[in-house]
């Protein structure tokens, strides 16, 4: 059977089961409270570039490529104890691959509390809690914009490290005027080797990726009168990486970021700084302001910028090394958007864009890489979602 | 004459663009007032008797989950499109309605906490805060039954 067959076939399937889904869970809002308590959401997305590819073969066309679709169970079993899953099926948008995974499976154990403070622990796959906006960044219609941040869908961070198999301990304090969380995650996590070998172009091996070591801090401070919230993210992983072109190695992964967000009636800015070492120190950030309104819409522009070798930043260095060009090296956006709830079940997203430099550009998306790759592009994406 | 495709792209930038900058231009910027007033409440039998305006953010932003005594707390909203009920969020926490919507979406969709039950009628929140002592409610102020106390405060 051909791809774009059973793609469509996978497409079908996901719609019927999340529709039947939906429908049997319409009228259940008086017995969910303690019963299993089922939501889901199905995503389409439409993306056109001037030039290069994104989430599909969008140069000049229309790329109905993007599709998502997740299927979220839960279960309180008791006050402390709480049972949680999530099923995602991603259709081959950049990296992900036709790949139906679970984001997270936990037993959560809210262990401990007082009048102004609890902890706790999750046991089992737990996402990964990076950033500001996150806690869900991999789940497409909770993006902070319609298109997420391309310094956060590029630094190859997010497809590789997307949950741990292991222990997430969590903690909160209130003061008076502010409340402190924080978050700890450690374990290991499986990659599929498909997913490694887009991430990295091509020169590694296709095969599986273990995660070892994995850690996630997270330490959040919010004030809620000032609705102000600032956030650290550290995030750490080792993986034994093979090259085609060079000896095996440990690929040593180090991220540290810093967020703000600050929220008026109606406007909100939110602010990212990242640094992530590896092979060389990459840097970014991403700077958000938005317009909101009553309706729910939000109208905003953002701005982000990347550069994967900081002391490089042209890719001058790069280009005369490889002979590749040095615009792969860097990644600016300059974007407006909206996303609107045209129903509490319904929303519509919509984001244009011009860009310089094409590190956001996946191998999966645009395999030759040393050829016909434009620096200066423009995008638009739309998306439909419906959630219940 | 026929478009080459840098035109054609071009075109459909544009035609992206116009809706965008359409919405800008409609979009309202003040929410409708109602006749009927939403308060905080909670079950008569709760020993809460007020909330002030941080507690009921951190409790709206799903920062504080659990009462005093330990109990998970359930919130329980009318459907956030109900004038009154976006009037009284707005009042009391600042935020809009679809803004915490989409903070609870984000939390429910990685595993980190249970979003709020939405209740259509006032008597099916009543229905439903009967069934769960632990509930924070909204519902119209000058609604009386003995089952409900109301627990806002101003501060």
């Amino acid at each position: 059977m051909s791809r774009p067959m059973t793609r469509q076939l996978m497409h079908t399937a996901c719609l019927i089961s999340v529709c039947i889904t939906s429908l049997c869970t319409l009228s259940a809002s008086a017995s969910i409270i303690n019963d299993w308590r089922i939501n889901g959401f199905l995503s389409q997305g439409l993306s056109t570039t001037s030039d290069n590819h994104y989430f599909g073969d969008s140069d000049d066309r229309i790329s109905f490529d993007f599709f998502e679709a997740g299927l979220l169970i839960e279960k309180d079993l008791n006050d402390t104890l709480s049972l949680s899953t999530k099923l995602a099926y991603r259709a081959p948008y950049s990296i992900q691959r036709n790949r139906t995974s679970i984001d997270h499976l936990l037993l959560d154990y809210h262990a401990l509390n007082g009048r102004s403070w609890y902890v706790g622990a999750r046991l089992g796959r737990v996402k990964v809690n990076y950033g500001l906006y996150n806690t869900t960044r991999n789940t497409s219609y909770t993006w902070p914009t319609a298109l997420m941040n391309d310094t956060v869908y590029v630094n190859k961070l997010l497809p590789l490290y997307l949950s741990t198999d292991g222990i997430n301990v969590y903690g909160h304090k209130d003061f008076d005027s502010t409340s402190v969380d924080l978050e700890l995650s450690t374990g290991r996590l499986k990659v599929p080797g498909a997913v490694v070998n887009d991430l990295f172009y091509g020169l590694v091996e296709s095969q599986d990726l273990t995660l070892k070591d994995t850690l996630n801090v997270k330490l959040d401070l919010s004030i809620p009168s000032w609705r102000s919230r600032f956030n650290a993210t550290f995030i750490g992983f080792d993986a034994d990486i093979t090259d085609l072109n060079s000896p095996p190695t440990t690929y040593n992964w180090r991220q540290y970021s810093l967020s703000w967000q600050q929220a008026w009636q109606a406007w909100q800015l939110d602010v990212e700084l990242y640094q992530a070492t590896h092979a060389n120190t990459s840097q970014g950030y991403n700077l958000t302001v938005h317009r909101l309104f009553p309706s729910g819409l939000d109208i905003y522009a953002l701005l982000g910028e990347y550069w994967e070798n900081s002391k490089d930043k042209q890719g001058e260095t790069f280009e005369a090394l490889t002979g590749l060009p040095g615009s792969s090296q860097f990644s600016a956006n300059y974007g407006l958007g909206f996303i609107y709830p045209i129903t509490p079940h319904w929303d519509i997203a919509a984001e244009a864009r011009y860009n310089e430099g094409t590190n956001s550009l996946l191998f999966a998306d645009n395999p030759l890489q040393d050829e016909g790759l434009k620096e200066h592009w423009t995008q638009l994406f739309i998306r439909a979602t419906y959630h219940f | 004459m026929k478009k080459n495709p840098q035109q054609r792209h071009q075109s459909l930038f544009k035609a992206g663009l116009t809706p965008l900058l359409l919405a800008l231009l409609w979009a309202p910027s003040s929410t409708a007032t109602s006749a009927s007033k939403i308060e905080a409440a909670v079950a008569s039998s709760n020993r809460v008797s007020s909330l002030s305006k941080d507690e009921l953010i951190s409790i709206l932003t799903l920062q504080k989950r659990q009462w005093a005594n330990g109990e998970r707390i359930i919130i329980i909203l009318p459907p956030i499109t109900q004038p009154s009920f976006s009037q009284f969020v707005i009042e009391r926490t600042g935020f809009y309605p679809y803004q915490l919507k989409r903070r609870w979406d984000r939390t429910r969709f990685s595993g980190r906490g249970r979003a709020p039950i939405t209740a259509n009628t006032p008597q099916e929140t009543i229905e439903l805060l009967k069934k769960t002592p632990n509930a924070l409610v909204f519902l119209p102020a000058d609604l009386s039954d003995k089952e409900v106390k109301y627990v806002t405060s101003n501060d």
